[in-house]
């Protein structure tokens, strides 16, 4: 990282806090797709950002600059950083009223960054990156194809990390233009005023689009399109835009987390908790690591709004479609993953949500993962309520309550294997709980399409206790 | 050989058989004895050999697609082996040979690989956790992605090796040869990075980046 670059006293600012920055690595064909999806989004938004953006070089600015136009469009302002090329300040874009120019020394650290960040008070997102230094590519050698570039950073939806960077990046504005650095404090300042009384945007939606965005992109990359058609390694960018889809979900399950101030860790617990349960099974390797992303994403809103979308539903004939539930379907890696979400919160006896279905036709995954997640909802709220200097009296209460449901919403046998683990757990077992590595999380998806294909209808995952 | 009886399960003593390029897929061999066999090019795919004994055994080019290998593979010659799927959690694949070797969606975790001759070999995203690497040679491995929290490669040899956004959260990679890896993005909080060697190593974007 270069000293001084945003990325660095980003980094630096959070290195001995509790959430320290984690970065990933992205191509700039990667790059390029999700700052298209998360500005695009401006222009659906429900209010007027503003838009700071670092392009290294002003001729990369310019390839974007009819872009820019419309963004300025709805954005109050728009703020363009890049060592100066000639004409860019001729552009129309650059003319408009609301559109600022910073010509950046070559020699400052931020000329070696991509950046964008996007502050409004319905939505907020950024992508901060740096460029890989020619000598880090090794003996890989620095690629021949301008879109097989390697940046490192990180991207988000984080609302205080996105305006901590936004205070970064306009003191570093203004070492170059200490006017406009009072005019975007004084900006922010109002904004964040408006932000406190106003909706936030739908992120599902957003992260819709992102996805979108990224697998058009793969699908070129597939069809070998003209202007990725150089491309010597398509199968490490296409490994890097699905890595960035899954991130998108996981970024938007793990706002869900930060926003519960009571249970912030559920994800990582369920996922402890729904794997342990899978070992003590037996399940074969591919179900645990499908079941460990069902669990990082069991919090989704669309599945959270499950019973209260179909509540209104009188009867529920076969499975009905859950408009929501369909998000993750977009990716056909997550196929499977969707249905185990989907039929989380299916009660054993039949009577539950959203097909009815009972007993071992529904999906095994659905089954652990209902248990595991009811059962450590349960657990923070004791752990919460003031009983938490005990925690093994915390674990047997949430088991009581757990056990009391057997064979009503939970498959009995699951709510044994279940009591097993609790009782190891006051015995001193510790369930390895990891926070998900969001960078890098493709190992996920890594099934082979013949398991894939094990989409947990009740036949193939029906499984024998003993 | 009567093929019959192994598919039949009746014959379990087969220490030094000669089984090469035989047909013992989609069966249930759990606990069958095949130490120092000849199973060069045998078939083994999504066959349970739970607890079964491989080692020592010859097992160059056999296909051993979504096997369950949870089984005793010491010292055993997995050369050019097709092993996609295969279930390798707690596995015993000391001094193993797995170059040139199908590892794609190979699960590791808690498997004792030490010794083991992983040189060159993709192993994108697998997953390692908690297992067993000390002295195991991973020169120019592709480990991009991998999840290797916990894991002990202590005096692993990974010069070259591709460990791009792997997970090395509390790993002990205390004397290993990192020199020339590529470790961007790498996660490394309360990894042990006593006595390694790192010289020409990409850091970038991991917390040791201003340390070292």
């Amino acid at each position: 990282m270069l000293t001084g670059s945003i990325v660095h006293q980003l980094e630096a600012a959070h290195r001995n806090g509790k959430r320290p920055i984690r970065f990933g690595v992205y191509y700039k064909n990667t790059l390029v797709s999700l700052c298209h999806a998360l500005e695009d989004c401006i222009l659906t938004s429900s209010s007027s950002p503003i838009l700071i953006a670092a392009f290294q070089q002003g001729k990369w600015y310019l390839q974007e600059a009819e872009r820019y136009a419309e963004l300025a469009n709805k954005a109050r302002q728009v703020v363009i950083m890049a060592a100066a090329d000639t004409g860019w300040q001729d552009h129309p874009t650059s003319q408009m009223a609301n559109v600022d120019l910073v010509s950046l020394d070559p020699t400052d650290p931020v000329a070696q960054e991509w950046h964008l960040m996007i502050l409004s008070p319905t939505y907020t997102a950024m992508v901060l990156c740096q460029e890989l230094s020619p000598a880090a590519y090794g003996s890989a050698g620095y690629p021949q194809d301008d879109l097989e570039r390697k940046f490192y950073g990180l991207w988000t939806f984080e609302p205080d990390l996105v305006k901590e960077t936004v205070e970064l990046a306009i003191a570093q504005i203004g070492k170059y233009n200490p006017e406009l650095q009072q005019t975007l404090t004084a900006q922010v300042q109002a904004l964040i005023a408006e932000a406190s009384s106003s909706p936030q945007d739908d992120l599902g939606e957003i992260v819709c689009r992102v996805v979108d965005y990224l697998q058009a992109n793969e699908h070129d990359l597939e069809r070998g399109e003209e202007d990725t058609s150089e491309s010597s390694h398509p199968q490490a960018l296409e490994r890097n835009l699905v890595s960035n889809e899954i991130q998108a979900y996981l970024r938007m399950a793990q706002l869900m987390d930060m926003a519960d101030a009571t249970n912030p860790m559920a994800a990582a617990e369920v996922v402890a908790l729904a794997e342990t349960i899978g070992q003590l099974l037996d399940l074969p390797a591919w179900q645990i690591k499908r079941l460990r992303l069902a669990g990082l994403l069991h919090r989704l809103e669309p599945w959270h709004g499950v019973d209260r979308v179909l509540a209104g539903a009188e009867q529920a004939p076969s499975c009905p479609l859950v408009p929501e539930v369909q998000v993750l379907r977009r990716m056909p890696q997550l196929r499977a993953v969707a249905q185990i979400l989907t039929h989380q919160t299916e009660y054993w006896d039949g009577s539950g949500q959203p097909a009815g279905l009972s007993g071992e036709l529904i999906p095994l995954e659905s089954r652990i993962l209902g248990l595991a997640a009811d059962f450590q909802q349960r657990l923070a709220h004791h752990r919460s309520t003031g009983t938490q200097e005990n925690p093994a009296i915390c674990a047997a209460q949430a088991l009581a309550e757990c056990q009391a449901q057997a064979g009503e919403r939970w498959d009995p046998k699951l709510v044994d294997t279940l009591a097993l683990l609790a009782i190891g757990v006051q015995q001193g077992l510790s369930l390895p709980v990891t926070p998900a590595k969001v960078t890098g999380a493709i190992w996920l998806l890594d099934f082979s399409t013949e398991s894939a294909g094990k989409t947990g209808s009740s036949s193939e995952t029906s499984i024998t206790y003993g | 050989m009567n093929l019959e009886e192994i598919r039949s399960g009746k014959l379990k003593q087969l220490p030094g058989a000669n089984l090469e390029d035989e047909d013992l897929s989609n069966l249930t061999l759990k606990g069958v004895n095949f130490a120092g066999a000849n199973l060069v090019g045998v078939n083994f795919c999504q066959s349970n050999l739970e607890r079964a004994r491989l080692d020592g055994a010859n097992l160059m080019g056999a296909q051993l697609v979504g096997a369950d290998l949870r089984a005793n593979l010491a010292g055993a010659n997995l050369m050019q082996a097709d092993l996609t799927g295969a279930d390798l959690r707690g596995a015993n694949l000391r001094g193993a040979n797995l170059m040139a070797a199908k590892l794609r969606e190979v699960s590791f975790a808690g498997a004792f690989l030490s010794g083991a001759n992983l040189m060159n070999v993709n192993l994108q995203g697998a997953d390692f956790r908690g297992a067993e690497l000390r002295g195991a040679n991973l020169t120019g491995a592709n480990l991009t992605g991998a999840d290797m929290t916990r894991s002990d490669l202590q005096g692993a040899l990974l010069s070259e090796a591709n460990l791009e956004e792997a997970d090395l959260r509390g790993a002990n990679l205390a004397g290993a040869n990192l020199t020339g890896a590529n470790l961007l993005c790498a996660e490394l909080e309360d990894a042990n990075l006593e006595g390694v060697n790192i010289a020409g190593a990409c850091l970038a974007g991991t917390s040791v980046e201003e340390q070292v």
